[in-house]
């Protein structure tokens, strides 16, 4: 039997945004939002350890209200039970901000586990920061860019990539792992079992249900300040050839060789 | 947190150090210190790192640290900190330095800014940019007060020259790990490295399986290439080793002339690749955002165009 509980981000779809590159400018109007992409690996991996050693799967997420509906899509999947970390306090975190108003909420709430479970990076911010900073604050060890997790007894065996090569490390529970995303490959919910997700216990969770002074947290409370948003801007000659790609293909020779790129 | 003042920089790779300390000595911000932590006398690694610029090697040195496992590495920079008060901590942006800067930023309680880009310090000030939404957009960032920073692996040269700095020596009260490490599995190295490679071709999703890339070796060897690849054909794909991988979350190349064949041209990928000379791209996606950012493109199936490309830069070459 393994608790565990695993962390989602409820994010805007990058796939959806509109660059103006008249002003340079992102246009977020009328984008979708989405679980971020390889938090769906770590919410499959988390339902994988379940179905082989039994247990049970909580997932966290700190969002707007709106994230619900990605909560309700993490439950169909086969997460058990749902907490929301959801207050006006909490917007505009920061990535270690954020990682502590989880930190608080599996303290104060969900203090018996055995695996706590991110992914390496979100879709958006990417900052790789909320999975190690967690761990920390929560005062456990912690394994980062796991490809491979094998439960048994009371313990992991975890393959991770370095730099060099593969290392194989092994912990006794409670521990965080932050996973790749080649670690598995997500499920699609069935219709049944999106339909029953809405029978799953979904609770709420704010600032004071968390006991969490406002102003340690959200713009406040963070260190890091997220000021201007930018296209990133490119001064290439943009030759293009096109027609049939042999006649590109020459003319795009000719121009690299009167370039004197090719010796 | 009051006289922080400074620049501390830490890899886990010293090659990786050293480009970090090009990048301290750009910013010139105080005393530039660098931590060396592991086990043994770690006399190699000083000497490696005593380059210009450098005015303290904090040295610190226990058993426990041989395996490069995260929580004593944390320990070891926490003592090295409020030994060196720095204002600023670079870390080299390895999967370890990935782990533990955002770990040591949470126990001092200070800013962490990750893949940070253009970084400058005024003012006491930290700011950076960054990468973010799928690598659509950048964010302008800033800290108020010290900061845990990491940097993109090579975007900066090696620090070189030689210099005498004070070595100072930290003793820090190291935890074992927990977390024990079984086995480890080297990765076999390549002959040349991408990222010192003058000519690089790439190999993306347009391929449409593994077998297809031989397409790229006559042009490779026709150009005396390294060759790269987008991420879904190594981590996702496997077809690739992952140390050509060029982008945010592998290598940055700039070589003199980088040619992208079926790739898309996601900002993850540019990052990667931004300050090659000359880029070419081939695609067959006239809308591929790639060709906003190439100087010479051929919107064509690339099945047709490699093949007549290397037959025309073999005809020109005279080989
Ligand atoms: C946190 C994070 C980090 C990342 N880090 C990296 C990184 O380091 N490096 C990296 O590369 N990516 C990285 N990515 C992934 C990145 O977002 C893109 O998904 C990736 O670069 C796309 O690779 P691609 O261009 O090969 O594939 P695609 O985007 O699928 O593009 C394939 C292209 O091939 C063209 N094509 C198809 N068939 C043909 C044909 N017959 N002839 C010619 N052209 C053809 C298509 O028009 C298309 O433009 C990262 C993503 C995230 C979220
Ligand atoms: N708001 C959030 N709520 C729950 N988990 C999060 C949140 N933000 C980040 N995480 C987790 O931390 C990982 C790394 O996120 P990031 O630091 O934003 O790159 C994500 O993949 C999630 O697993």
């Amino acid at each position: 039997m393994v608790e565990i509980l695993v962390c989602f981000k409820h994010v805007i779809d990058e796939t959806e945004l509109k660059i103006d590159r008249g002003n340079n400018k992102i246009n977020f109007e009328g984008a979708k939002t989405k679980i971020s992409d390889d938090d769906k690996n770590a919410i499959e991996e988390a339902i994988r350890i379940k179905e082989k050693n039994g247990g049970s799967v909580t997932a966290l997420c700190v969002g707007s209200a709106d994230a619900k509906k990605s909560m309700k899509e993490a439950l169909a999947m086969g997460c058990d039970r749902g907490r929301l970390l959801v207050d006006p306090a909490f917007q505009d975190s920061d990535a270690i901000t954020t990682a502590s108003i989880i930190s608080q909420a599996i303290k104060k709430k969900i203090p018996k586990f055995d695996l706590v479970i991110t992914a390496t990076g979100s879709t958006d911010a990417l900052t790789g920061i909320v999975g190690p900073s967690l761990g920390e604050s929560l005062g456990i060890p912690q394994i980062t860019f796991a490809s491979k997790i094998a439960v048994s007894a009371n313990k992991v065996t975890v393959d991770r990539s370095v730099e060099e090569g593969l290392e194989t490390v092994e912990c006794e529970f409670p521990v965080l792992i932050t996973v790749s995303r080649e670690i598995n490959q997500p499920r699609f919910p069935t219709l049944i079992q999106i339909m029953s997700a809405g029978k799953k216990e979904l609770l709420e969770w704010n600032a004071q249900a968390l006991e969490i002074d406002p102003l340690t947290v959200g713009k406040q409370g963070s260190k890091i300040e997220t000021n201007a948003l930018n296209v990133p801007k490119s001064a290439r000659k943009r030759i293009i050839f096109e027609g049939k790609p042999e006649d590109a293909a020459k003319q795009l020779a000719e121009a690299m060789f009167k370039e004197g790129l090719v010796k | 947190m009051s006289q922080q003042q400074g620049i501390l920089v830490y890899s886990d790779l010293p090659e990786v150090t050293l480009e970090l300390i090009t990048l301290g000595q750009k910013l010139r911000a105080g005393n530039l210190s660098v931590a060396v932590i592991g086990s043994g006398d770690l006399q190699d690694q000083i000497s490696k790192l005593s380059v210009d610029g450098v005015t303290n090697i904090y040295k610190v040195s226990n058993d426990s640290l041989s395996g490069f496992i995260g929580k004593p590495m944390v320990d070891a920079l926490e003592a090295v900190c409020s030994e060196a008060k720095p204002n600023v901590i670079i870390v080299g942006a390895t999967r370890r330095g990935r782990e533990i800067a955002p770990r040591l930023a949470t126990r001092l309680k200070i800013g962490c800014i990750t893949d940070a880009l253009n970084l400058e310090m005024a003012n006491g000030k930290v700011s950076a940019e960054r990468l973010v939404w799928g690598g659509n957009a950048l964010a302008s960032v800033t800290s108020k007060g010290a900061t845990v920073v990491t940097i993109p692996l090579h975007s900066n040269q090696k620090a070189t020259g030689s210099a005498q700095p004070n070595v100072v020596e930290v003793s820090a009260n190291l935890n074992p790990s927990k977390v024990k490490l079984l086995g480890k599995k080297e990765r076999p190295q390549g002959q040349v490295s991408i990222k010192d490679a003058e000519i690089v071709v790439s190999a993306g999703r347009g391929f449409k399986k593994k077998e297809d890339l031989s397409l790229l070796d006559g042009l490779v060897s026709t150009l005396h290439a390294v060759m790269g690849a987008s991420r879904p054909l190594t981590s996702d794909l496997g077809w690739v080793p992952e140390e050509r991988q060029v982008g945010l979350s592998g290598t940055t190349v700039k070589p003199k002339l980088y040619i992208a064949v079926g790739i898309s041209g996601q900002i993850q990928h540019l990052t990667g690749m931004r300050d090659s000379k000359v880029v070419v791209a081939i695609n067959n996606d006239k809308n591929a955002p790639i060709f906003q950012e190439c100087d010479y493109g051929v919107v064509g199936d690339l099945y047709a165009a490699v093949p007549t490309l290397e037959k025309a830069l073999k005809s020109q070459l005279g080989s």
